[in-house]
């Protein structure tokens, strides 16, 4: 028998979606960026082919594809922290009892939290900025910066969300990273 | 001056030491020292250099070379390499165990990563090998130790962050490493004959007999690895292409081999994708964080005040990258290798160069470095590739992998007493279309 759903019922099932809703954007973004990468491939080979059997240059395709690269490596971060796939030196964590190394991984959060925070806030006002003054590219195709620049400031920003979940699983006991693929990671449903 | 360089060291070592992620870690030194030390506007300064770094046109091979080298750990292509190649070294003193070595060099040109290397080739060459009566240990320790010619024989991701890194052209530390990687190679080949020659029980006894008609048919089975070199290697050093476009038409490539062998289904795509997007990430924040704090450190006089340190000790030019040797091989135990390069660059990279040695030829010496920290426990990922292959103790594996790490490291110091070895291709060669 369970007991009637009290308040504090409610407001861990709340904190649950919470945290499945920024994983499921997490697993989208990383879709996006696999996109990205595949977008980049197909504009390299046009240059490739464009430049060998019709001897010009496409002249956009370097551009956007370095646009589509750090689209690419800002829309993943999420997915690769939810993952395990960002680097992170275990030897100390490994070698201390369970308490300390959970100890050391609610540090290691909290730093993450401040740090992704500060490079969200960074890239979201150099996008700002790029919208306030009208900013477009130094190319031929005059590209207004704040849309690839506002795609890097989403990343970033899903980076931070996906590192307070981090912060939320730990404080609740729940494993924080999970293998790649595994149906937690917002691909259920 | 002083105070700055314990403060930035200290705040790297307890960061990174109570396991914040790599990337976050130099982020935080970065903005940590300039917070202290200098009153300038820092989150333009940041927002500026990430968006330069992710940005950076040099950069774009990266993560094409990555997603080439996904799509090809899903293909048949290790099997094909394995029968194209056994044939060839079975009567050679060790036998199907230069496999391993000739498979790995051969898959190194078309891989920029070492662990990709050792898992596509070790998946076939273990099994094989074991279930042939071979001796573990050396199978082992030579596929750990091969698999890290992935980094030096070109492409190579860590001399594509390198190039960005240093400003040097990713093209000429492509063709620098040709040499190196093959005598490297070479030397493998020569320790494993040796130790087969002195103690005949680590093969089996009896020899196949192969017959040239059998030779001939088996490069069949070199095909594809032989037709993904020629697009990759053959359009850039025709001049055809630059590292990036000669990437794109490595992944077309892949693709093209993957529909012929049947493995190219919708699932493996996807699968090889996002496994690509969560290696690119964490290379691609920790390539942006480097730069970062290497401009941070600038901004400090760091690199100079080191410089002025080292230079005051009156060491010859040997004795210093002797030092570093020491050094990186210390930091390449608890570190994983690209991580300690691109954190260590903006200090070393200066002294060396003060030395009197070239940028081209550091960039080897560097990434022999990291492959000597990729076999190093107990932070070491081509030992952590053998494990999921084997499921032995990284400690057992890593003894298996020893000799080759000393093999290394007698190589390096050779590179570093004649520098003309690594230099002699990028010297004469003249390239156009290049980066």
């Amino acid at each position: 028998m369970r007991p009637s759903p009290s308040d504090y019922d409610v407001g861990s099932a709340m904190i649950s979606a919470c945290l499945r809703w920024i994983d499921r954007l997490s697993t989208g973004a990383a879709a996006i960026a696999a996109v990205c990468l595949v977008a980049m491939t197909v504009l390299m080979l046009g240059e490739v082919v464009a430049r060998s059997v019709f001897s010009r240059s496409l002249t956009f395709s370097w551009e956007f594809s370095s646009y589509l690269m750090g689209a690419a490596f800002f829309l993943s971060a999420g997915y690769g922290l939810r993952t395990g796939g960002q680097v992170r030196v275990t030897l100390l964590s490994e070698a201390v009892p369970p308490t300390v190394s959970r100890a050391l991984d609610f540090f290691s959060t909290v730093v993450g939290i401040v740090v992704t925070l500060y490079i969200a806030y960074a890239l979201c006002d150099m996008t700002y900025n790029s919208y306030k003054r009208d900013i477009v590219s130094f190319t031929p195709t005059e590209t207004p910066l704040i849309i690839p620049q506002g795609v890097l400031a989403l990343g970033a920003v899903l980076f931070f969300l996906q590192m307070v979940a981090r912060f939320v699983r730990l404080v609740r006991d729940e494993p924080p990273d999970v293998q790649p693929g595994s149906t937690d990671i917002g691909t259920d449903q | 001056m002083t105070a700055t360089i314990a403060t930035l060291i200290t705040l790297l070592i307890v960061l990174l030491g109570a396991g914040v992620w790599v990337s976050l870690g130099l982020f935080s030194v970065g903005i940590g020292g300039l917070e202290i030390f200098r009153d300038m506007p820092i989150d333009r300064q940041l927002s500026i250099s990430i968006w330069n770094t992710v940005t950076s046109e040099s950069l774009i091979a990266l993560p094409l070379f990555i997603l080439m080298a996904e799509i090809i750990f899903r293909t048949r292509l290790s099997a094909s390499l394995f029968n194209g190649l056994a044939p060839w070294v079975a009567n050679l003193p060790g036998g199907l165990m230069h496999v391993n070595v000739l498979g790995c060099t051969m898959f190194a040109a078309i891989s920029g990563s070492s662990a990709a290397t050792a898992a596509t080739v070790g998946r076939i060459t273990l099994f094989e090998l074991s279930s042939r009566g071979y001796d573990r240990t050396l199978a082992m320790g030579s596929l750990a130790g091969a698999g890290t010619l992935g980094f030096l024989i070109p492409p190579s991701v860590i001399m594509i962050i390198y190039g960005v890194l240093s400003g040097t052209s990713v093209l000429k530390l492509f063709i620098a490493g040709v040499v190196p990687g093959l005598l490297l190679a070479l030397s493998y080949m020569g320790y494993i004959a040796a130790r087969v020659v002195i103690s005949p029980s680590l093969v089996p006894r009896e020899r196949p007999i192969v017959s040239w008609e059998e030779r001939v048919k088996s490069i069949f089975g070199l095909g594809p690895v032989a037709f993904l070199i020629l697009l990759v290697l053959g359009s850039m050093y025709g001049g055809l292409a630059s590292p990036t476009e000669a990437a794109a038409v490595g992944v077309f490539g892949s693709v093209v081999v993957s529909a012929f062998q049947r493995s190219l289904t919708w699932e493996n795509v996807c699968d090889a994708a996002m496994s690509a997007v969560r290696t690119i990430s964490m290379v691609g924040l920790i390539v942006a964080a480097a730069v970062f704090l290497t401009q941070a450190m600038a901004f400090l006089g760091v690199p100079r005040a080191v410089a002025e340190q080292i230079a005051a000790l009156e060491l010859s030019a040997f004795a210093l990258v002797a030092l570093l040797l020491v050094f990186y091989m210390i930091l390449g135990c608890v570190l994983e290798g690209m991580s300690a390069i691109v954190m260590t660059l903006p200090i070393t990279l200066p002294l060396v160069l003060a030395a009197g040695y070239d940028k081209i030829w550091f960039g080897v010496f560097l990434v022999l470095v990291v492959e000597m920290a990729q076999i190093t426990p107990p932070v070491g990922f081509n030992l952590f590739v053998i494990q999921t292959l084997t499921g032995e103790r990284i400690g057992v594996i890593a003894r298996a992998a020893f000799p080759f790490f000393i093999i290394m490291a007698i190589f390096t110091m050779l590179l570093t007493l004649f520098p003309e070895v690594v230099m002699f291709l990028p010297d004469r060669v003249t390239l156009g279309g290049g980066e």
